[in-house]
């Protein structure tokens, strides 16, 4: 039988068999650990990181290799991409994206431009890890989708894996990788379940999926919502509708022959994001099959963002924001009518 | 200071106040009528002392535990909690939730999610009303741990540089998620860091109401007199877990009950007014039954709220 292990188990994996091939490897974050400067081991622990990712590493690998971080996001972030510069592979933890704001300038000028602006001298294998998305009622500055803002800037790899199994192999191409990497982890999904080998293996940077085969539509659908796209799919098979889910992985770099030769195959597409919509991945995307495939489109092209706003706290207002099935479902009848 | 026996009074049920409007949280959190986790403040009361000296129209700024402040700025319960369980009679239509509650009307400037950001913000009321000459003041009320963010070290050189009426309250609860003060601060002596940038800094103890009211009417006074900037670090203590449902283990058990037993800001303004025979066992009893009495009518008002329309999702993105 083929293990199953949740999303959140599967970074977790991929953490801890990077630190056990590469001594080079820390991690760094707030609560990683808990408990600690109190003097007690038996404190040692307590939390294993705000959603228990880390539980146990400590035991592992020592208060040496991971730290537990005052809440200073722009001091261990920095201090992460300067110690990258002379050997180390730090992995920080930004609790949440929306976080990135108070230490922005760790991605918008230093890791991202470094290597460029020093003419190749210098180069910050860092890896960071944040949580995305939104549907946990924790209002506007807990649920902000915002990959596209890591995506805009020249430099950076970003990720943001649907399931386990492409979860924890970009984790550890990631973390071996020579380059800074974003890696944008779903809350919602923290729990899902999936097929992951036990042992290390990695997964090419920049090389999407199909997660489902299709020829009438092409839906290229990002972290959160290929789940939701997989399930419209197989769903409108009963009404003869078949979809193409194609899941880039990597939003940076972008496997653009993937999703052109799929829009080729069924000459329509969706793209599901839910990113604000204004410069999003999705409207790369879409610019991308306009410059290089256009002529391969029968009908129309189209994409879902959450819309336009700041994430609303109130459960009716954050559902009526959040990307949901039945929308999906509905733009793609859209396209298709 | 001699303080009227009707304003002792009013500090002693607006700590009652917080503390009921916390303690039924957990389970309306358990039932999901309030739909997300929050922060509760029991424990703290003490530091609402901070607000008495405050007029209606100074400015607050506060961050995800709050609760207790707002209710001494005089915010209506109802409205709080209707907003913390998301329905349209909120303070905020239920757009914000129990992290990002408002009320300009009370000098409640709005509940900030990004640790320290407030440090920053609270100096722009205050560089109005120097401006203006309106006499008022801004306070900003941070941890322990968002006391290690560099906006809180910004903002404090600005507005000692410019002489802002601001006044920095630092709430020192040792505890940053299951992070000890001891770890994550440099220095146990948190009113360093605001001597470090020449503004007068003090160390009160928050299980005391009244020595937390007494130096912030000092430092309130020296404000509204151009004397500058001020931080107060209170010494304090959550009972509660960071958040309703997190897993704790990083303090001892022990440790959450001798706080309970030896340092509780209510029981010690308790015996204090009852040694000054102005209360009695029976009279507190009578105004902890009035707290609660208040806060199970915001709690029926909230369910009995309407929820926004769905439409509101897509309104006041701009003015
Ligand atoms: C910039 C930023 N980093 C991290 C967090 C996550 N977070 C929320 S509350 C908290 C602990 C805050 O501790 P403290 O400032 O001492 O206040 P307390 O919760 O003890 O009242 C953390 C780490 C955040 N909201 N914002």
């Amino acid at each position: 039988m083929k293990r199953e292990i949740t999303y959140k188990e599967a970074i977790a994996e991929g953490l801890a068999i990077t630190m056990r091939t590469d001594e080079n490897v820390v991690i760094l974050g707030e609560d990683l650990v808990g408990g600690v400067g109190k003097g007690d081991d038996s404190l040692l622990d307590a939390w294993g990181g705000p959603f228990t990712v880390t539980k146990g590493f400590v035991k592992e690998f020592g208060l040496e290799r991971i730290f537990d971080t005052p809440i200073s996001e722009n001091a261990f972030i920095g201090a992460s991409i300067g110690a990258s510069m002379i050997g180390l592979r730090p992995v920080v933890e930004l609790m949440y994206g929306d976080f990135m704001g108070v230490c922005f300038d760790n991605f918008l000028n230093q890791a991202a431009k470094q290597r460029y602006m020093f003419g190749g001298a210098q180069k910050n294998p860092i890896t960071v890890r944040t949580t995305y998305g939104c549907g946990w009622r924790e209002g506007a500055h807990h649920s902000h989708v915002n990959y596209s803002l890591i995506t805009h800037i020249p430099g950076w790899y970003v990720v943001a894996p649907s399931t386990p199994y492409d979860m924890k192999g970009c984790l550890i191409s990631a973390i071996r990788n020579d380059n800074p990497v974003f890696v944008f982890e779903h809350r919602l999904l923290y729990d899902k379940k999936g097929v992951v080998p036990e042992g290390d293996y990695e997964l090419e940077i920049g090389k999407g999926d199909i997660k489902k085969e299709g020829k009438d539509i092409t839906v290229v659908a990002i972290g959160g919502t290929v789940n939701m796209a997989i399930n419209v799919a197989s769903k409108l098979e009963n009404e003869n509708i078949s979809v193409e889910v194609i899941d880039p992985i990597w939003l940076a770099p972008l496997d653009e022959e993937l999703i052109l030769k799929s829009v080729e195959k069924t000459g329509n597409l969706l793209v599901v994001d839910e990113d604000n919509p204004r410069c999003s991945v999705a409207t790369d995307i879409i610019t991308l099959v306009a410059e290089k495939g256009l002529d391969y489109i029968v009908s129309k092209i189209k994409r879902l963002n959450c819309p336009n706003t700041p994430v609303p706290f109130s459960p009716v207002l954050e559902d009526e924001y959040m990307i949901t099935e039945k929308k999906i479902e509905e733009a793609i009848k859209s396209v298709l009518k | 200071m001699k303080l009227s026996k009707e304003k002792l009074s009013d500090m002693l049920e607006k700590m009652l106040l917080a503390r009921a409007f916390d303690t039924p949280l957990d389970d309306l959190v358990f039932e999901s009528k309030i739909p997300a986790t929050v922060h509760q403040c029991i424990g703290q009361e003490g530091n609402i002392g901070t607000i008495f000296p405050l007029n209606k129209d100074d400015y607050i700024f506060t961050g995800h535990r709050s609760h207790g402040l707002l209710l001494a700025k005089g915010l209506d319960p109802k409205k709080m909690m209707a907003e913390i369980f998301g329905k349209s009679t909120g303070y905020n239509k239920g757009k914000g939730g129990s992290m990002h509650i408002t009320a300009p009307e009370y000098g409640a400037m709005g509940s900030n999610g990004i640790l320290g950001y407030v440090t920053v913000l609270v100096n722009g009321p205050s560089f109005y009303s120097k401006l203006k000459k309106l006499n008022r003041v801004s306070v900003a009320y941070f941890g322990e741990g968002a006391s290690n963010q560099g906006f809180v070290h910004e903002g404090m050189n600005l507005a000692a540089i410019w002489k802002l009426p601001t006044i920095f309250v630092l709430e020192n609860n040792h505890y940053a998620e299951a992070t000890a003060v001891e770890y994550a601060c440099s220095t146990q002596d948190l009113a360093l860091r605001g001597k470090a940038y020449g503004i007068p800094s003090y160390n009160v103890d928050g299980s005391d109401i009244l020595e937390v009211y007494t130096k912030m009417q000092e430092v309130v006074e020296n404000a509204r007199n151009n004397k500058g900037p001020s931080l107060l670090v209170i010494d304090c203590y959550r009972y509660k877990g960071h958040q309703i449902g997190e897993p704790g283990g990083y303090r001892t058990e022990e440790e959450i009950q001798n706080y309970r037993n030896t340092k509780d800001p209510i029981m010690k303004f308790k015996k204090y007014l009852i040694g000054l025979g102005y209360l009695t066992e029976d009279k507190y009893i009578e105004l902890e039954k009035k707290a609660k009495k208040i806060i199970d009518d915001a709690i029926k008002f909230a369910d009995e709220s309407p929820y926004p329309e769905p439409s509101e999702t897509y309104t006041e993105v701009y003015v």
